[in-house]
Order: structure tokens, then sequence, then C-alpha cells
């Protein structure tokens, strides 16, 4: 009688998001398929078991109360958790609006007076449980994300550096849009990952993958309003992506 | 014009590295070692054996390094702390970095790559006939240990041997065995300090409450000796300080550095330290080598109060 | 100095203009022919090319230097199964890189200097053997300053040079490849004249003061030494965002990442190199998260010193070849070397007047 190889165990799930990182995890699916066997992932199949699981890929931020229940439950059952995707690792647009207004106006706004959902300020996943691997995208890059998961089936922590979008705009030879289009890219603070992919066809980097390691945004924003970006706009671009709040106080301190 | 061959005659089966003594091409080609034995050592940091290792490593000198490959999660350099290599590589490594936690995944039996040994190691030819004084801080103890292994091995050249050696918690010490050993050996004066003494758990060590520092007055060091230090950065400005004022002239003092030498062959640059690469000139340096290096934070420039 | 007073130079030749397109038959003969062509409005980039219609040759300077060719962005260096470890030896391009102006030969002299001593780079010398160098002359924009850093005239790199003479290309050739080329294009070529060797000389005075940027630069070290705590630095890095654009367009920047590329079978995989930046906040930093250059004041000033006057590597001179990518590349404008080696200059100069008055 033959043995069947345990294969270790995987599951997608998606919290308060666009499902991007849950799609290209789907389009990937059938490179991961021989290695592992997938245990949950609503998004794309019908039966979904609970239970312990190896590694747990989560999309999205928490940004309700059911989001916060079901990601307690994913960390308890998961031995490696992986935030994929910027909503799941700084909160993204969700947060940047929350910084903006109350969650609860906003509900109101979209949902009105009536509405009984129960409505959190949007958080990344760490804001609450632990999480072992945070891979950046928006969404993520198919090649980073097998990569990650290579590094966890052999029991190892990904290598997942946040060096700027200008490493790879240099790379690939692209011709500076900051400086030969004056164009607002946010480039020199945003971490690569993407491959440069807008520079790459001409337009400015906004900053989706969430800041680089060290940004120095004091000096992004001496440079953009050199170029005649008002500091506002300089503002909305840096927090859109939801890059952390203490930044924008070292860059006002600065400032005054 | 050239020949158009792209190939060289340095070919793939002749660069496979099986242990067998074929010729390394690429300098980044790492040769099989296999992990035979894990030691705990106290806390986080375990003593790893390699085995099956290749004959190149008996070439390691006393504050050398290697660069250790685990197959997935990358290299990482780490000191020698033994006083020579036979059949077998002893690395002491505390379960830290990324590529470090992945050593701890691998079970004997399974195999790792291995590099070296690179750099300039403790001048222990040099210290022949003198009296040398190891300081060691930390983890900057398993470096040392091949050096006062090196010297005992080789008694008979050296004078006077003396061993200084502090932590920050008494639990966290290295090598007590050996220690032990050494102490009723009185091959070499030991001093043990820490910055937290618990009741220890090793019997007959005494371990001082302070600093290593504080040792240095109690060794009653002479002004001729030859000193060889490792340990955190912050270490060495004090020692060195102390050092100074009991006369030891700055070319008698040695220092192990720690950069991050990624390639270990003077390539990719990261190890780079006030102009020299710490994996070809160092890790060890001498005090003199490093009055005129920026960077160097390990260099006391101003007085400092202790 | 120009090429031609070089003694060494055995034989020159004359090509008219009207005649390249048949050299370039010839060129494209050995391999594939790479020349700068026009990408962006402001930019021109080292190309596969087929024509002598793509090239650009009023290209002063492209986004990257040729270094890409021999040290690629990203390489695999090697490779790994269960039963070994392997040297990636990829089934390489032959090479024919046309254009090549004098400070990026001078780059290539560095690089080749780095990568083939001591532990000497396998994977660099590989590629660099399956190239034939075209050396191209130029005349310098404002922002060229290869005069300042000695790197204006070729003497060594390329295989052949091209000094543009009006309506011909005097030719030399320097190596072996490049005598074998000419013996080959012979036919195309005429026997340089001395009135050739006049208007080659005349092209190289011309050349030489046209400079309008530039320095002195024989007391570089013991500027950046004394200035080392000159405000100006302070200034710069206020400015400085990190990005690390200075570096991968720098001739002789060579610092590199190494990557483990994990596959999901257990077995095997690969290591690859990737260009690296020391204006990266990680790039110094050791265990236990302690960064010896930890502000962008301390990276910069890094980087600048090993161009100015270099380390005590295999290449101890300065690194700086003058050729202005980096000043064209800041997105901050702080990499003006020039301007900052003038200001510091300047604050040093100062400074002996003020101790020989006291």
């Amino acid at each position: 009688m033959s043995v069947a190889k345990v294969l270790p165990t995987i599951s997608v799930e998606g919290l308060t998001g666009c499902a991007g990182e849950l799609l290209v995890i789907l389009e990937n699916l059938d490179h991961l398929l021989p290695y592992v066997r997938i245990k949950s992932f609503p998004f794309a199949q019908s039966r979904n078991e609970d239970g312990p699981v190896d590694i747990t890929f989560v999309e999205g931020s928490v940004s309700q109360n059911h989001d916060l229940e079901k990601l307690t439950k994913i960390r308890a059952n998961s031995r490696w958790l992986v935030a994929v995707g910027n909503c799941a690792t700084t909160g993204c647009l969700q947060k940047a609006s929350c910084q903006q207004c109350s969650a609860k106006s906003m509900m109101q706004a979209v949902y009105g007076n009536d509405s009984t959902m129960s409505v959190l300020p949007a958080q990344p996943l760490e804001h609450y449980v632990k999480v072992d691997v945070s891979l950046p995208g928006c969404p993520i890059n198919a090649t980073q994300f097998l990569a990650v998961t290579a590094s966890l089936l052999r029991e190892q922590l990904p290598y997942i550096t946040s060096k700027p979008v200008c490493l790879e705009c240099k790379m690939k030879e692209n011709p500076c849009v900051l400086i030969e289009k004056n164009a607002p890219c946010l480039g020199p603070i945003t971490a690569a990952g993407c491959g440069a992919l807008c520079p790459s066809v001409g337009a400015a980097c906004y900053g989706c993958w969430g800041v680089c390691d060290e940004p120095q945004i004091e000096a992004m924003k001496i440079i953009l309003t050199e170029k005649g970006y008002d500091v506002d706009e300089v503002y909305s671009r840096l927090k859109a992506f939801g890059a952390p709040e203490h930044l924008f106080e070292r860059m006002n301190k600065k400032a005054n | 014009m050239p020949e158009n061959n792209s190939q060289s005659n340095c070919r793939p089966d002749s660069c496979v590295q099986n242990n067998s003594a074929s010729r390394a091409c690429t300098p980044y080609l790492p040769t099989r070692a296999i992990l035979s034995k894990i030691t705990e050592m106290a806390y986080d940091n375990f003593l790893f054996e390699f085995e099956q290792i290749d004959p190149i490593f008996r070439s390691c000198l006393p504050g050398q390094f290697v660069e250790i490959w685990i197959p997935g999660a990358g290299e990482s350099p780490i000191s020698v702390c033994s006083g020579s290599v036979g059949e077998t590589l002893q690395l002491l490594i505390r379960k830290a970095g990324r590529v470090t936690k992945a050593l701890f995944n691998l079970k004997p039996g399974d195999w790792v790559g291995l590099r070296g040994p690179y750099g300039h190691g403790f001048p222990v030819d040099l210290y022949k006939g003198k009296n040398v004084c190891m300081i060691a801080g930390g983890l900057g103890v398993a470096p040392l240990r091949s050096v006062w292994q090196y010297l005992i091995e080789h008694r008979r050249d050296y004078g006077r041997l003396t061993l200084i050696y502090g932590m920050k918690h008494s639990d966290e010490i290295l090598f007590a065995d050996e220690l032990i050993a050494l102490r009723h050996s009185q091959k070499l004066e030991l001093f043990l300090a820490a910055e937290d003494v618990t009741v220890c758990h090793i019997a007959n060590l005494e371990i001082e409450a302070g600093r290593v520092t504080d040792l240095l007055d109690l060794a009653e060091l002479s002004t001729d000796m030859q000193v060889a230090i490792c340990g955190p950065p912050v270490m060495y400005r004090f020692a060195v300080e102390r050092l100074r004022r009991l006369g030891i002239a700055d070319e008698n003092i040695w220092l192990s550095l720690e950069r991050h030498m990624k390639c270990g062959i003077g390539k990719c640059g990261h190890c780079y330290i006030g102009g020299k690469f710490a994996c070809q000139e160092g890790p060890v340096f001498q005090l003199t080598e490093l009055a005129n290096m920026h960077e160097v934070i390990e260099y006391p420039r101003e007085k400092i109060q202790i | 100095m120009s090429v031609s007073s070089e003694k060494n130079v055995q034989k020159s030749f004359t090509l008219p203009k009207s005649d390249f397109d048949q050299f370039f038959t010839l060129l494209a003969q050995m391999g594939t022919v790479y020349a700068a062509v026009k990408v962006s409005e402001q930019s021109f980039a080292f190309r596969a090319v087929t024509s002598a219609k793509q090239i650009a040759f009023d290209a002063i300077r492209t986004i990257l230097p040729p270094k890409k060719f021999f040290y690629p962005p990203s390489e695999t260096l090697i490779t790994y199964d269960k039963d070994g470890i392997y040297e990636n030896e990829p089934e390489l391009e032959f090479k024919v890189i046309f254009g090549v102006h004098p400070c990026d030969l001078a780059g290539l002299g560095i690089m080749d200097k780095i990568f083939s001593s001591g532990h000497a780079d396998s994977h660099y010398m590989r590629q660099r053997e399956a190239s034939f160098v075209i050396g191209h002359s130029c005349m310098p924009d404002k922002h060229c300053f290869c005069q300042s850093m000695g790197s204006d005239c070729a003497k060594s790199g390329y295989d052949i040079f091209l000094t543009d003479i009006d309506s011909d290309y005097f030719i030399e050739a320097l190596t072996p490849a490049g005598d074998q080329f000419i013996a080959l294009a012979q036919p195309i070529l005429a026997g340089a004249t001395d009135k050739d060797h006049e208007r080659n000389h005349h092209f190289w005075e011309t050349r030489s003061a046209a400079f309008t940027n530039g320095f002195n630069s024989s007391n570089l070290k013991v500027t950046m030494e004394g200035e080392w705590d000159n405000k100006l630095w302070d200034e710069l890095g206020e400015r400085c965002l990190s990005c690390g654009s200075c570096t991968p367009v720098c001739p002789t920047c060579y610092c590199f990442d190494l990557v483990d590329i994990a596959s999901l079978n257990n077995d095997s995989g690969s290591r690859k190199r990737e260009w690296d930046s020391c204006q990266f906040t990680g790039f110094a930093k050791v265990n236990g998260d302690f960064n010896f250059r930890p502000t962008p004041v301390d990276r910069l000033k890094f980087w600048y010193r090993h161009k100015l006057h270099g380390f005590d590597d295999a290449y101890a001179d300065k690194t700086c070849v003058g050729c202005g990518r980096c000043t064209v590349s800041c997105p901050s404008g702080i990499d003006d070397i020039v301007a900052v080696v003038k200001a510091l200059q300047v604050s040093s100069a100062a400074k002996t007047s003020e101790g020989a008055d006291a």
C-alpha cells in the first residue's frame, strides 16, 4: 500500500480589500499545487476546512469587527501568518482615509444612518496580531509571492528588502520621470518590488508599495515643492498608501 | 578579434563541489560540509560542528572567518572559534538573524555550504615571546577562543597569558567547561565579570560583578602586553581608554571589528570601514591603523570619562 | 595628450563617414552590436542595434555606463541541487559595444582591476572577454569633467578607437583583437596620412580646450579629509533622498547584494547578485540593527570619498572618471561633484590662509 506524502497546508483569506492579492495567488496556484495542499481559499473554492494550517496568506485591512474575529482565529490556527498586499501590511488607502475623517462618518456617508455594520478604523494586521512575514504590493508581485512561499516551506524566513524604486528604475535603465518630466514621482521613498512598473511607462510612482526603509520624506517634500507641487498635494500623495503617521510628524517638525 | 567563444575552459562539471579537489572557478562557490553535531552553550548560542569539510579550512588561523551558507536562506560570516581546524570545523552561532535562524532548522546529516577562510586574524606570530592579554565581551569570546586555544597549543612560544571575559548576565557564559579546565590548568590567568551576577549555574567559576573595564585593573596587566580584543562596538571605546591609561601602547592593541562581510573577498562593498575592506584587511586591525579612519566608532577619538 | 600621441599605437587608419554602413556590417559579423540610442527627450542608453541609422552618434552620456554589459544589474552566480553546487555559466552572447567614450573606458579599466584582482570574479571576466569595445571621441557638455579626473584620453579598455575628424573617422587599434578587425576591414580603410594625423591632433586639442567644467584634482584627498566636517555636507544631506540613483549610473560603482532564490521543490535553487547602493540605509547595518552609516550625510560623504580619492582596495585611487552621470541623475541636484569640490576647496583654502595669517 502506498502512503500518500503529507503535503504542507496553506490557506488564503481576505479581510477588507479589493481581492487583488487573492487574484495574484489564484493566478499562480498551479505553481504551488504540486507542493502544498490548499486547506482554505474561499475566494477560489467552495469546500474549505477550518483548523491548523502551516501558512495562511491574509489580504486586506482590519476594518470591521468580523475582520478582527476572523484574523484572531487565523492567527491561532496558523504556524506562519503572511500579510499580503498593502492593505494587510500598512492599511493602505483605507487607513489613509480613516486618518482624514472618522470611520463612522465614512460609513454613514456611504451606507446611510440605518446601517447596522460595525466598523473599525482601518488598521494593518500587525496592529492586532503577530505577523511572521509582510509582503507589500498593490497588488503583490507573483515572483516574490512564490519566493516567500518557497522560503516558508523550507522553514526559512524570506529575504525581503525595502530598497527604493529608483534602484529598479536604474536597473531597467528608465529615464527618470522626476527629473525629465518633473512628474511627482515617489520612487525615491517607495519600496521596490514592482519592477518600477509606472516609471517604466513614463508615469510617476505613486507609492503603492508603501514606503521604503527609512524614507527621506523631508527631502522628498523639498524636491516636490521646488517642482511647484503644493505641500497639501505632497502630503496627500505621501499619505495615500498608508505611510506611517510618525513620518509626517517628523516632516512638520522640520518645517517649523 | 577574440575568439567568438563564450565558454571559457572552465566547464561546469569541473566546478562541481562535492569536496573533490576540483578547482573553484567562481569565488562565490561554496564547498559542501555536513552538519555533525549541535551543542547548546547558553541561551541562543549553539556550537555547530561540521565534518567532511574541504581541506582548505585546515589553514584557518585565529580570528579569521568563514562564510556559512544555508541554501535558500543565504550566507553569514562567522568567526572561526577553535585554535586549529582538523577533521571538523566548529562555529559558535547565535540565533539572531534570518540566516542563522535558518541554520537551526538543520539536523545532523544535513549539508551547508562553506567558503573561506577569509581575512586577517590576530597576529599570533607577532605575539611570539610576548605576554598576551585577550579581552572578550559577550559573543566576542568565540573568536578569542581560537586565539587562546592556539596560544595554549603552542604554549612554550608565549609569555604570560591573560583572558578577561565580560558578559551582561552570568548565565550567558560560553565555553564554561573549557574555562573551568583552563583555570585549573593554570595555563592562563582568567578573569570573569558580568554586569548582572546571579548564582552561577556553573560551579567553580568566580564571576565578578562589573564590566570588562573593571577587570582590567584587577588583572594587573603589564605595559608590554599584546592585547587582543573582541566584543560589541561600545565595549571597545571603554576598553581602549582604560588600556591606554594602563600604559599600553596603541600598536600593541588589536581589535576584531564587526562589519557586514557579505562576499568575504573584497568585492561587494558592504564591509568597507574607513576606506578598507574589513573582510580583506581585517576583521582584526591594529589600533594604530584605525587612528585616521572615519566611521570607526570603535576608536575613541575624544577623551571619555570613565 | 591625445590618443594619437601614444607612441605604442602601431598603425592608424581613416574611414570616410560615408562608408560607415559597411564598417557597421563588419562589426555586426562579430556579434550583436550595442550602441547609444535615444530613449527619451534627454536620455540615451546602450541598446542592441541592427543598423547604423539607429545609433545616436552625438549622445554625450547614456543612462547606464557600459559596465552593465559585464556586470549586469542582476545575475545568477551559482545554482545547486541535491547532488552538488555549480557555477552558473550561461551561454554568452558576443557583444560588440560601439561608441564608448574616454571616461567610460577609464571606468571599465577600474572595474577590470577590481574584478580581476585577488579572488578574481569569473562572472565579470568571462563577459568582459566575450566583447569587442569600440571607443569613440566626444565633445564635452557642461557637466563633463573627465579632464579634471585625468580620464579624458583613452589609454586602455578598448579594442579600436574612432576619432571623429569631420568627414572621416581616424581609427586606431590597441589590442590583437583590434588589429585582427582592422585587417578584416582593410578594404574600406585607408592608411592615415600626415594630414590625417594632423586633423586628429587638431580634434583633441580643440576638445581639450572645450571643457567648461572642472577643478584642480591634485589635492582631493587633503581637501576631503580637511573638510570632513564642513557644514556643506549637512546641507547636501538635508536634500539627499537616499534613493541611490548616483551609484548604478556610476561607471565605477560595483557594490552588490547577494540573494538566494529558493525554488518550491526543496532541493534546488540559485544564488544571484544584484546591484546594491551604499546610499541605502541598510547597506552598512550589522546584526542587532547597528548602523555604521545611519544618516544620509554619512552615506553621501562615504560615496564622495570613494569617488574622489578611493579606498585601500584593489584600485587604491580616485574612482570618479568625470562622466557627469551622477550630476544629471540626482533628483535633488546634490551630486554636482564639481560644485561640491570647488566649495570644499574654497573653504580649505580659506583655512590655510587663516593659518598663514596667524
